[in-house]
């Protein structure tokens, strides 16, 4: 695998996951959010992969940083112009292989240089059967809830719900400090 | 679960050029233990050779001496092929030595090295990473495990079925 950045870490559980569960989530919308990935090989490789790129956002609620996320700025303070998506991933939901392209932060926060963004992916709850994530050719797997991984740009993951449960995780984009 | 490893000495090409049959799952063979809603979102199925001679795969009896009664297989999981969590039964080979899912226990040989997208869990285990030749043993019976293709390339494994003489 290529030499890219990859981290990990826990942060104390501080949230109320039933808290999470009741936001506003919507479906993901291929028209204007599959710009922001770019999947590993040919688009048609990828349909016959995974016939669909299905799971769930919540996009751009935390701009004031309400107290339920508070957290966030206390324990990633090596990150600069953090932004938050909330990502819900229903069983047989996929995410191909796939990079990220950060042309909506980019913009957002006038970013010149892609290479400063870092991307960081934390779990709000316990690791449940069939939950997975793969970060450059590594698999991530029986974590506990508030364990996070983090990669900068541009390394290929992938994540997958092949369980009976919901997987709830924060991604968080920043530029290191 | 055990697991383990055994020297890579087979021909990983020609296990590539086999004749693979497709086989979806059939009725009385595993008990889903996922929820039948879901299951449509997956695409369940997978292929298989069977009828395959042990003569002509000498390092499965040379490795595996500790079971006997063996019966193999060798799957193929293509990009994007899944096989839900769920235990499986085994009732033709339970008919045919006169004995109990309880007594059987599976192995599945991993045929080459780990690739991007290749998940197996067993017994809430998550398995990546793994080398051509490394092993993973179960009891048949009431295992749970799921298998998943999420990359680009084919999946090949060896699936192992006898009864332990070691216990």
């Amino acid at each position: 695998m290529s030499n890219f950045k990859v981290m990990q870490g826990h942060i104390p559980l501080s949230w109320d996951l039933n808290f999470i569960e009741s936001l506003g989530w919507k479906k993901f919308n291929y028209d204007t959010d599959l710009h922001n990935a770019r999947w590993q090989g040919d688009s048609d490789q990828y349909s016959k992969i995974i016939p669909d790129v299905k799971f769930s956002v919540v996009y751009d609620i935390f701009e004031d940083y309400p107290k339920e996320f508070e957290f966030v700025n206390k324990h990633f303070q090596w990150l600069n112009n953090k932004h938050l998506v909330l990502f819900k991933f229903s069983p047989g939901e996929s995410s191909g292989l796939h990079t990220d392209r950060y042309a909506y932060y980019s913009n957002k926060y006038g970013i010149q240089n892609d290479h400063d963004i870092f991307r960081i992916i934390v779990f709000l709850g316990e690791w449940k059967s069939g939950h997975y994530l793969e970060v450059n050719g590594k698999g991530f797997t029986n974590w506990s809830a508030g364990d996070w991984v983090g990669w900068d740009l541009p390394t290929p993951h992938l994540a997958a719900n092949l369980g009976t449960e919901e997987r709830y995780t924060l991604q968080i984009t920043g530029t290191l400090f | 679960m055990i697991r383990g490893h055994i020297p890579c000495t087979w021909d990983q090409q020609k296990i590539k050029t086999l004749d693979y049959t497709p086989y979806g799952y059939t009725p009385g063979c595993r008990v889903n233990l996922t929820d039948p809603a879901d299951l449509d979102r997956y695409i369940v199925s997978f292929s298989l050779v069977r009828d395959l001679d042990f003569d002509d795969y000498p390092w499965i009896n040379e490795n595996f001496t500790w079971l006997k009664n063996k019966h193999f297989q060798i799957n193929l999981f293509k990009p994007g092929e899944v096989g839900p969590l769920h235990t499986d039964v085994y009732p033709y080979y339970t008919s045919l030595y006169q004995c109990e899912d309880s007594d059987l226990f599976r192995v599945i040989v991993f045929l080459e090295d780990w690739k991007n997208g290749h998940y197996f869990e067993l017994e809430n285990t998550g398995i990546t990473n793994y080398a051509a030749g490394d092993w993973v043993g179960w009891d048949l019976l009431n295992t749970p495990h799921l298998v998943a293709n999420l990359g680009t390339e084919n999946r090949y494994t060896l699936q192992l079925t006898g009864v332990r003489t070691d216990v």
